[in-house]
């Protein structure tokens, strides 16, 4: 390059290009300049590279699905490594803990950059599936293979969590997980640096995995997320691309009879906001998504604590209708969900756009509580709310700042046949 | 209101070489950078030197300028979707196929003057070029000599495999 191109355009060229993986890595290792330039662009969203077609109809294949538990492997390895060398630099700041010797302490590579900061979307369900192929793809190529503890069979209630096949999560605390450096790396970090041991039932394990990956995740003070979703069944996303439908392979292997129509992941994602650092790394969080039908009460409620400049909100309320445990108090509970929602809305500084699907009951009470919101609101999408006082649209009609109103009105019947 | 009562009148602008350019005002207003110039310090004979630009560039330049005189200004507030919606027109594509120092040139020309639809469609233009290609061909397209030293480059590698896909 003869004419030496500053940062700023170098950077406006990777722009182009940043929702091309593959063309990124190239540029990643062009030269020092070029990497330095694009190595935040890439891991921004590392997730949803993995999980994301450039085709409607996915075409994955088999060999492309083993190639990205490799694929999830290097990046979860990468990132444990991350957060290794950040706790490392925590202890040496640490008076007292400098005079410890830990001999347990696990051998790892220092990365290259700290890659944890770049990182600025999350989708739970990728991350969750990252998750999964990150273990399979380990006790796959664990060298004493087929040679750990199977309970899982037996102790399943957790049958309809995503993936996970119940060998694989026990290879975890199996002892030939030894073999294997990342799983190494984070049962240290979850055990000696977290403190939160592992469990001795395999049924707790897929929580505990999800928590301490979570943990890890907020305890980084210079990660700042931008948004966070949990988007269970919408396939398409941005511009062009769509969620593989291999993300749902796993899932599906495990329904034989029983029709599940949407997936389960582990709570611990649904409290987020309550881990330490989370104040930190939420607080400029712009987009929260979450259209799973789990409970969020309490991911709603927390998050308005710590997110306050939030200018889109995309989500559906309503009761997880398969959820036997809550079946009598389904009313009460999306009302719960509903005054959740209306705290997160009227601690936001700015709200500019909003989508609600599926919202039973209480609707008018969302309503009352965007109108703070009236100035800065320049979207607004109600599918399939039920809305029992029509007058509460009026508070729409005073405004032309809507571009659009998809106003799907219908009664809260058979609403859950949406698409995954 | 600002264009019919500048129409006809002109700016004097000078490239780093000293060959200075007589233009109409709605024209050297595509650059945001002398659009403001011009408002601050307003009717006036002096030229205006632009020390980063030189006579080859800005002759260049100031033709984009002329062809889009009539676009509408571009809107500050949202960078992502103005990008997204350029779409490099026939036109333009011409008038950017030019040897790769003088599409650089434009660039940096357009970065300093503050074009930001000339900066858009030039960054794309050396985007398209790097699409689909291995960093091998990247440096040998744009002429750029690799830095890394071998341990560095393989640790590059192997902490971001998860992004190969080729």
């Amino acid at each position: 390059m003869t004419t030496y191109l500053p940062a700023e355009c170098l950077r406006q060229i990777f722009e182009e290009l940043k929702e091309d993986k593959e063309d990124l890595h190239s540029c990643l290792l062009v030269n020092r300049h070029w990497c330095k330039n694009t190595i935040d662009i890439l891991w921004k969203q590392p997730f949803r590279f993995l999980y994301t077609c450039k085709k409607e109809i996915c075409q994955c294949n088999n060999e492309k699905a083993i190639k990205r538990q490799f694929q999830a492997y290097n990046l979860l390895e990468t990132y444990l490594s991350c957060f290794m060398f950040n706790e490392e630099l925590r202890i040496n700041e640490s008076y007292i803990l400098q005079q410890r010797q830990d001999n347990d302490r696990p051998n790892y590579k220092r990365p290259i950059f700290n890659y944890i900061q770049f990182l600025k979307y999350i989708d739970f369900e990728e991350l969750h599936n990252a998750i999964i192929d990150w273990i399979q793809f380990a006790s796959e190529n664990s060298k004493i293979n087929n040679n750990y503890i199977s309970f899982g069979d037996f102790f399943s209630p957790i049958w309809n969590w995503i993936g996970f096949p119940s060998t694989s999560l026990s290879f975890i605390i199996s002892s030939s997980s030894n073999n294997d450096d990342s799983i190494i790396l984070f049962k240290y970090l979850a055990n000696n640096i977290l403190n939160y041991k592992q469990p001795q039932n395999n049924d707790q394990l897929n929580d505990w995995v999800a928590i301490v990956i979570c943990k890890l995740l907020m305890r980084n003070k210079q990660n700042s997320l931008i948004s966070i979703s949990i988007e269970v069944e919408k396939n398409k996303l941005k511009s062009g691309k769509f969620r593989c439908k291999h993300l749902y392979k796993d899932f599906q292997s495990h329904i034989d009879d029983e029709q599940l129509d949407y997936t389960r992941l582990p709570e611990s994602y649904f409290i987020l906001p309550i881990f330490e650092g989370s104040s930190n790394c939420l607080s400029n969080l712009v987009e929260f998504i979450c259209t799973s039908r789990q409970r969020k009460q309490i991911l709603l409620n927390s998050l308005a604590k710590v997110s306050k400049n939030l200018k889109t909100i995309i989500i559906s309320i309503e009761y997880d209708q398969y959820s036997w445990l809550d079946f009598n108090n389904s009313i009460n509970i999306t009302l719960e969900e509903v005054n959740g929602l209306v705290n997160l809305i009227q601690v936001q500084n700015s709200l500019s756009h909003f989508e609600i699907y599926r919202c039973p009951v209480g609707f008018d009470l969302v309503m009352i509580a965007l109108k703070i919101h009236l100035n800065s609101l320049k979207l607004i999408r109600l599918v399939e709310v039920k809305i029992e006082n029509y007058e509460i649209l009026n508070i729409i009609n005073d405004t032309s700042r809507w571009e659009i109103m998809d106003l799907d009105i219908s009664e809260a019947t058979h609403i859950y046949d949406t698409l995954i | 209101m600002t264009s019919e009562s500048s129409e006809g009148k002109k700016v004097t602008l000078k490239s780093c070489d000293d060959v200075e350019f007589k233009v109409e005002i709605p024209v050297a207003s595509r650059s945001i950078l002398l659009k403001n110039m011009i408002e601050d310090v307003g009717e006036t004979d002096q030229s205006i030197p632009l020390p980063n630009v030189n006579e080859k560039v800005l002759k260049k330049v100031l033709e984009w300028c002329q062809h889009h005189v009539n676009d509408p200004q571009p809107t500050n507030d949202d960078d992502d979707s103005r990008r997204r919606n350029t779409e490099i027109d026939d036109w333009d594509q011409r008038f950017l196929n030019v040897e790769q120092d003088m599409l650089f040139e434009i660039i940096l020309a357009a970065n300093y003057l503050d074009i930001k639809p000339l900066l858009d469609i030039g960054c794309k233009t050396v985007a398209n070029m790097i699409k689909g290609k291995s960093p091998e061909e990247i440096r040998n397209t744009f002429n750029i000599v690799n830095d890394f030293t071998p341990e560095e480059e393989e640790q590059i590698r192997k902490e971001n495999e998860w992004a190969e896909d080729r």
